[in-house]
């Protein structure tokens, strides 16, 4: 229990001095920004200015609370979540040069894998299947032309 | 009158009412898996309706939407697991008539009990929106900042548990809002010298990421199966005409609670269900069996959470400033054509907006329909394993979130709001205010400097009769529980010095409202019962 609520501390405290740059930052950012003239306008920075302020005192707050939020996954857990977002980063990064329906199908089956699904024919299934039907969808019901490949040029 | 009868005229198209059809055909199927949330879905789907005309998007959301919330009973009866929050209330006295054998006259109850909220709902909202537009077209750039503080606060005190988070969340989204060109000036800022940013953060590919992104994050993380649903035997799905008639006055009057409710920025159906299910129970005779199967605690929940899908769209279309994180995405896809929901749209296209109190007359009776026609076979959609859902969910986000101006920009936003609503979820803030603030943000920041430079530099409007009165009730919103958690802890544990807010006290079908129930199952829907309309952790009843 101890433990427990000294995570959560931890966790709130970590959080708050993240919300504490983030503040910080914004003022670093806005105070050399001027108004248009007007002196009775707050100006581009001013309203950035009160919000960021707002936002250094209530973490000031966060430091203080404790309690709150889930547990910290376990190790293997916390990787599956770490792969997930390196595959949807590598993902959005390659589908400008490899198109939608090439990234997508690889993306898909890791993602899948990830997942803890094993079966090959589903696997392959999957992945082509859906993102077939979502780019012929895009492609011809929405007209939304998505980024293309190979397989794209022949395909449509 | 006349644009009432063009947006009839409009509604009724076949094209339409079949979009209200599909989505709620689909809505269902979705409310009826555990895990995947209405406002996940709406979000994640919300990219599919830009091809649409405004009206068509609409119909195709508000069908998937309220669908969704009715779908959600199914597992609540059959699994006693919630499928969405606004669930939560059904479980009290739907899973305990399972267990009587009476699974299938508790899907029946549920489904009419939904069919008659929505349609109170929406002709409350047909009746009552008009008069307040008209009021609210009065309000100047001072009352708009200051209501946008309101509804921040307000969603802020009913984060469960976490007021400070809540409020954090809200300040995070009117400082993302701030990202781009500003305003009033038309001065760059917080770009960190990136073009891309200069239009700012779009408020769409945020929204999927922390809904959709976020969500299947944990899932990934979680790696739940459901527990294979042991097969029950529903009964009859009769309901006699004198037990019908029994329910009608708790569900009228839970209906009527259940909008109310849902006006108020911040909450919807789950905190509405369990004061439409409290009062009915309150006012009751015989008190006896609720939470034991009561089908009047049944009727009561149902009809309250889907009174309020159309009580979170008063203040969305009114003034702007949306009821809840479904609302929000509602006004997404209103502001992909253009169209700026508040006073001016009211206004500017009253046929538009009339279409859509209509829409939320019509699906009710569509959601009977089609409930009715499938009615023995939702139970088994429960059944169907999430884990191949979950990677879908991820693309279908990042293709989304493309498609909205074609840009890998937006779906690495998409990714990166994605990981910071994980991290949130983690952390315990509560998604909705950041997505609220991201929304009232311009709203705000427009009507903080206009009534500034209006008073020549003074904050002298402040003071003004309605801002003041929105300040205060800011101020006692935030106070209020506060003071109520300050008093109770110095009355339980003396010794206990550690500085925690007040939010629990108010929090969204939480402690307060569960245990007030008194209905012996207010453990369970404590665990179930989270943000307003989204995040439903059901996992606390699965098994891995």
């Amino acid at each position: 229990m101890e433990t427990t609520e000294s995570r959560s501390r931890i966790g709130n405290i970590t959080a708050a001095v993240v919300l504490l740059l983030v503040g910080v930052t914004t003022l670093i950012q806005t105070a050399e920004l001027d108004g248009n003239g007007d002196a009775s306008d707050p100006g581009s920075g001013g309203y950035p200015m009160l919000i960021a302020t707002v936002l250094i005192a209530l973490s000031v707050l966060l430091t203080l609370q404790r309690g709150g939020g889930e547990a910290l996954p376990s190790r293997f857990d916390g990787l599956r979540v770490i792969g997930a977002v390196a595959l949807l980063l590598i993902y959005v990064s390659v589908m400008g040069s490899l198109g939608y329906i090439t990234s997508t199908v690889l993306f898909l089956a890791l993602a899948l894998l990830l997942m803890g699904i094993r079966n090959i024919p589903l696997l392959v299934v999957v992945p082509v299947g859906f993102s077939t039907v979502l780019f012929l969808m895009f492609y011809n019901v929405f007209g939304v032309s998505l980024p293309r490949g190979i397989l794209e040029r022949l395909i449509s | 009158m006349n644009d009432l009868l063009i947006a009839l005229e409009a509604v009724l198209s076949w094209q339409h009412l079949l979009f209200m059809l599909v989505g709620v055909v689909g809505g269902i199927a979705v409310g009826a898996i555990p895990g995947l949330t209405a406002t996940m879905t709406i979000a994640v789907l919300l990219p599919f309706t830009f091809a649409l005309n405004p009206l068509s998007g609409v119909c195709l959301l508000l069908g998937i939407y309220s669908g969704a919330v009715y779908a959600g009973s199914v597992p609540a009866i059959l699994l006693r697991i919630p499928g969405t929050p606004s669930s939560a209330a059904t479980l009290l006295d739907g899973y305990p008539m399972t267990l009587k054998g009476k699974a299938g006259q508790a899907l029946t109850i549920s489904l009419l009990a939904s069919g008659f909220g929505g349609l109170i709902g929406g002709v409350l909202l047909l009746a009552l929106t008009p008069v307040l537009a008209r009021f609210a077209l009065s309000f100047g750039p001072a009352e708009f900042f200051m209501l946008a503080v309101f509804a921040l606060t307000l969603i802020a005190s009913m984060s469960e548990g976490a007021m400070v988070k809540g409020l954090i969340s809200g300040i995070v989204g009117l400082l993302i809002a701030t990202v781009g060109v500003d305003p009033i000036n038309g001065v760059t800022r917080m770009t960190f010298g990136i073009g891309d940013l200069q239009a700012g953060l779009g408020f769409i590919p945020v929204l999927i990421g922390l809904f959709g992104v976020a969500e299947a994050l944990v899932r990934f993380e979680k790696h739940i199966r459901l527990r294979s649903a042991s097969p029950v035997s529903p009964g009859s799905f009769r309901v006699p005409g004198s037990l019908l008639r029994r329910l009608v006055p708790g569900m009228t009057y839970s209906s009527v609670i259940g909008f109310g409710v849902g006006v108020l920025p911040g909450t919807g159906g789950d905190i509405g269900s369990f004061i439409g299910h409290n009062e009915v129970k309150r006012l009751a005779r015989d008190k006896s069996m609720f939470g034991k199967g009561d089908p009047r605690g049944l009727a009561a929940a149902e009809s309250a959470n889907n009174a309020s899908v159309p009580g979170t769209l008063a203040p969305t279309l009114i003034l702007g400033i949306p009821g809840n994180s479904a609302a929000a995405v509602l006004i997404g896809a209103l502001t992909v054509h253009g169209l700026r929901p508040g006073p001016e749209l009211f206004s500017g296209s009253p046929d538009l907006v009339y279409s859509v109190f209509l829409a939320l007359v019509i699906i009710p009776v569509i959601m009977v329909l089609v409930g009715l026609a499938g009615i023995r076979s939702w139970g088994q959609i429960t059944r169907i394993p999430t884990q191949y859902l979950w990677p879908c969910v991820l693309a279908l986000s990042v293709v989304g979130s493309f498609a909205v101006q074609s840009s890998l920009v937006d779906a690495m936003i998409t990714v990166g709001a994605g990981v910071l609503g994980y991290f949130m979820i983690k952390g315990g803030f509560p998604q909705a205010p950041l997505v609220i603030g991201l929304i009232v943000g311009p709203l705000a920041e427009t009507g903080f400097r206009r009534a500034t430079i209006i008073n020549g530099g003074s904050y002298d409007w402040v003071l003004h009769p309605v801002p003041m009165i929105l300040l205060i009730m800011s101020l006692l919103t935030l106070g209020i529980p506060l003071l109520r958690s300050w008093k109770r802890r110095t009355a339980n544990s003396p010794a206990d010095q550690s500085i925690n807010d007040g939010g629990t006290d108010s929090s969204l079908g939480g402690t307060d409202n569960t245990a007030d129930t008194d209905d012996g199952a207010t453990a369970d829907s404590d665990n179930f019962s989270k943000d307003d309309d989204g995040d439903s952790r059901t996992e606390n009843t699965q098994t891995k």
